[in-house]
């Protein structure tokens, strides 16, 4: 669906905005309302963060915002509550972006199986990078088979490895219980209902690396610009755009957002050439934080106008 | 006798009664028992004696990162060990012995205990050679993590992106080096000429005495250069630093210990140098701060978050991921994403290997109990490493358990945590009903981490080591009474091992023995201790 979304756009003559927002932030039930004016103000897309106590490829703007969200209450139950709602208001596809921890106390499989009936489209792990992948979301769980730890395997079947749970089930059982099926049965899910896993490509991936993410993901492959966490940046150097271009040529099968460190217009122009659009977090939580909502709109209606400028749309690499 | 850490409400009579049913055939002979188990555990540690042997005449500083030789202990299952738990480890690892043939060889050592001596040292082939079959025969070895880093199901690389390529790199450099012997002779010739390799076992006879219960030896790591053994790992990898071609070292500190180990490294092999430490941190360790600075690192306090720890590392990653070209981030614990717990493990384990070549030297056995502190637990996974394969030792990890358990502020994550994913690695963490990372307390700034290495979860689930915990005030009382008693100032973090000696001493007897790893000085902590005294 968002593969198909951002194709359509495109065939418009226009590149993908999407837009980062903390959920729950700046106030926790207002989300929704100020989530529509952003997207009223031009996002073509928005992807929902899931606060989390220790964001590490997050920089301080994004950190804040969590902490912000974490005191009012915000939890991963309450992220697909607020997703659930914006969803009766928008079309549009929203992606859940989050940390692997909260998720994993959610229970993995649940969560995904309740992202999909919130309506999200894709989830967005950006701690679960390809090596963890297949264990993460349950493919080729040949690890798994081999735990020899029952409170462990029973963590991973429910996902939760809530105390009391394991505790009690592992006073009761002698033998780990089996956690194949409950995993094949998250990856049936995932492909048939169409939740799609956006996985990150770096300025430090090298090209195999690059066509095996390329490979792994789907909905489109989220493409960072600079090494480093996320944040707005004043401008790029003609070397992250080499790199970014080299990045482009690479990836193949999927759509490419770039994203970190996009702030602006002007920053938007010189990366949207390489990419099917630009994903912008920090800079518009930053004037959410400082101007409020009209000028987080202001400058969300500012990088919608560059992602429709001609001048970016000349460029070789676009399909 | 086999002690549960999480059972110290057993009361005496019952501790009788469980070490009567564990030795019912040995009752008629205990006064001979020691002597007894001494000598049949001597005649059959042929490895580690060899080991003595060479680290006397100075040619085995027991500090190559190779596997020990020791991996099996190859020693006689005593009565008293062969009713021990056997744990998941231990069942497939614990050598069956004939017991026949070791009683045999006690019984003429004991006609003649002067030549205990001859006897070791004139041991005949064969005896070699039957231990060296039983090692090959019938012990699983201990070979964890596999090669994605993972102990079980923890560890592993939970890490962004950016990180991914020059993990790989890091491992790829490690892994060719560990077992190279131009690689593995620098880094003795550093651990013995410029930190001070080996460190005592000091034999603790008024502590002894204190108990009047098992034998208390201390490994004595806070005589290192810096003062902890962080330095072990410091200098491993600011040798990994330098072929990597990587001009700028970042690294977090909590005690401060880490990040003055790193700054004298980089000082000493000229590299850039910045120190990430919370803010509290900056405060209570002041001391190791200013040394920081004099060695001429950069001191970033972290004001997010806690301020401690665990927001020191995070900030550590942060300046990693932007800088991954040309910096270099030395790791302080068994912690964060592969490879950093297996390498910081193999660099730390000099520790047990010199105890126990050390103790076999001194009392002709391996240890009953091992104990060693646990933040992040690079101390005690140093210490414990070379004895996991054999099930004779009896290894303790002392967790903080700051204001109490049931305070809510401790540290106790291996206690009364749950598998969490966590800067890099999954492992047990301390945190809340929605996975957000809890904030935690421990007097000692080198505990107060919510997180624990994913090896010691993996000890912990396979009950290979048992993990319990000692409060603030409990590691003060252990750090007056080491200081009287012994006249050592332990670090608080290695206060809190020395306290657990209070609940393990009244199970043993006195003819065990008991190791208890120093991995610090005192000195940093002056002004808490003085505060709380």
């Amino acid at each position: 669906m968002i593969k198909e979304q951002i194709q359509k756009i495109n065939d418009k003559g226009r590149k993908v905005l999407s837009v980062f927002l903390t959920a729950g932030f700046p106030e926790g039930e207002k989300f929704t309302d100020t989530a529509m004016k952003i997207i009223e103000a031009g996002a073509d897309m928005l992807e929902i963060g899931i606060p989390f106590s220790d964001p590490l490829a997050d920089g301080a703007v994004i950190q804040r915002s969590s902490e912000i969200a974490l005191k009012q209450g915000i939890n991963t139950h309450r992220v697909l509550e607020l997703t659930a709602k914006l969803r009766e208001k928008t079309e549009i596809p929203l992606i859940l972006m989050g940390y692997a921890n909260p998720i994993l106390n959610y229970g993995k499989e649940k969560f995904f199986e309740d992202a999909l009936s919130a309506g999200a489209n894709g989830v967005i792990i950006p701690d679960v990078p390809i090596e963890e992948y297949d264990d993460f979301f349950g493919k080729g769980n040949h690890s798994l088979n081999n735990i020899p730890e029952k409170s462990a395997a029973i963590f991973f079947e429910t996902g939760k490895g809530v105390v009391l749970d394991w505790d009690l089930q592992s006073k009761q059982s002698d033998t780990a219980p089996l956690v194949t099926q409950k995993h094949t049965g998250v990856v049936r899910n995932l492909q048939n209902k169409k939740l799609d896993t956006v996985l990150l490509v770096t300025p430090q991936s090298g090209s195999e690396r690059i066509k095996l993410i390329d490979e792994k993901s789907s909905g489109f492959v989220y493409c960072v610009s600079v090494s480093g966490t996320t944040g707005a940046r004043e401008s790029f150097s003609e070397s992250d755009l080499k790199v970014l271009a080299r990045t482009a040529e690479t990836v193949q099968k999927n759509k490419l957002l770039v994203g970190f460190g996009i702030s602006n217009g002007k920053t938007a122009r010189q990366v949207l050439p390489f990419c099917n659009g630009v994903i912008v977090g920090s800079a518009v939580i930053k004037k959410l934080q400082t101007g409020g909502i009209a000028e987080a709109t202001e400058l969300v209606k500012e990088l919608r106008a560059a992602c429709s400028s001609p001048a970016i749309l000349s460029h070789s690499s676009i399909e | 006798m086999r002690i549960k850490a999480g059972n110290f409400t057993k009361n005496e009579e019952e501790t009788n009664k469980v070490s009567a049913f564990e030795e019912p055939d040995t009752q008629a002979t205990t006064h001979n028992h020691q002597s007894e188990t001494n000598v049949k555990r001597s005649v059959q540690e042929p490895d580690t004696q060899a080991t003595t042997h060479n680290h006397r005449s100075g040619t085995d500083t027991g500090s190559s990162l190779k596997r020990p030789e020791i991996q099996t202990a190859p020693y006689n299952k005593s009565e008293s060990e062969m009713n021990l738990k056997n744990s998941i480890v231990a069942a497939h690892s614990a050598p069956k012995i004939h017991l026949s043939r070791g009683k045999a060889e006690n019984a003429s050592a004991l006609e003649k205990p002067e030549t205990r001596g001859t006897i070791l040292n004139r041991r005949p082939e064969t005896s070699t050679k039957r231990s060296n079959q039983e090692i090959e025969t019938q012990a699983t070895l201990y070979n964890h993590p596999d090669d994605k880093g993972k102990f079980g199901v923890f560890g592993g690389a939970y890490v962004p992106e950016t990180l991914i390529p020059a993990l790989h790199q890091l491992e790829k450099l490690y892994n060719s080096r560990k077992n190279d012997t131009k690689f593995i002779a620098k880094f003795d010739e550093l651990q013995k000429n410029y930190n001070c390799r080996q460190t005592p076992l000091t034999y603790a006879g008024r502590l002894t005495a204190h108990y009047g219960r098992a034998k208390i030896y201390l490994k004595r790591e806070d005589l290192n250069h810096t003062g902890a053994h962080k330095i072990n790992n410091a200098l491993g990898q600011v040798l990994l630093a330098q072929e990597l071609g990587k001009k700028r070292i970042i690294a977090e500190t909590g005690a401060g210990q880490h990040g003055v180990a790193v700054a004298t490294v980089c000082a000493k092999f000229g590299l850039n140098c910045t120190i990430y430490m919370g803010e509290t941190d900056v405060h209570r360790q002041a001391p190791n701060v200013f040394r920081m600075k004099l060695l001429g690192a950069e001191v970033v306090p972290v004001t997010s978050g806690s301020k401690t720890l665990k927001d020191a590392t995070n900030e550590a990653i942060r300046d990693w991921v932007t800088n991954i070209s040309n910096t270099h981030y030395i790791i302080g614990s068994v912690v964060g994403p592969h490879p950093y717990p297996v390498m910081v493990r193999d660099f730390q384990s000099v520790i047990g290997k010199e105890t126990r070549a050390q103790i076999m030297e001194k009392e002709n056995r391996l240890p009953d109990y091992i104990i060693a502190c646990v933040g992040g637990g690079s101390n005690a996974i140093g210490m414990f490493y070379p004895f996991l394969e054999g099930s004779h030792t009896q290894l303790f990890g002392i967790e903080a358990a700051g204001y109490g358990l049931e305070s809510g502020q401790h540290c106790a994550s291996l206690t009364l945590g749950r598998p969490g994913i966590f800067q890099g690695m999954l492992s047990f963490l301390l945190q809340d009903e929605n996975g957000q990372v809890a904030n935690v307390h421990s007097i000692s700034a080198g505990l107060d981490y919510p997180g624990v290495g994913p090896e010691h979860s993996f000890l912990k689930e396979t009950d290979r080591v048992e993990y319990a915990s000692v409060t603030d005030d409990e590691a003060l009382a252990a750090t007056h009474l080491l200081a009287r008693l012994e006249g050592i100032i332990p670090a608080l973090e290695s206060a809190h091992a020395i306290a657990f000696l209070e609940k393990l001493m009244p199970k043993t007897n006195q003819n065990e023995v008991v190791v208890v790893n120093v991995s610090g000085r005192g000195d940093k902590d002056l002004a808490t201790i003085m505060e709380k005294s």
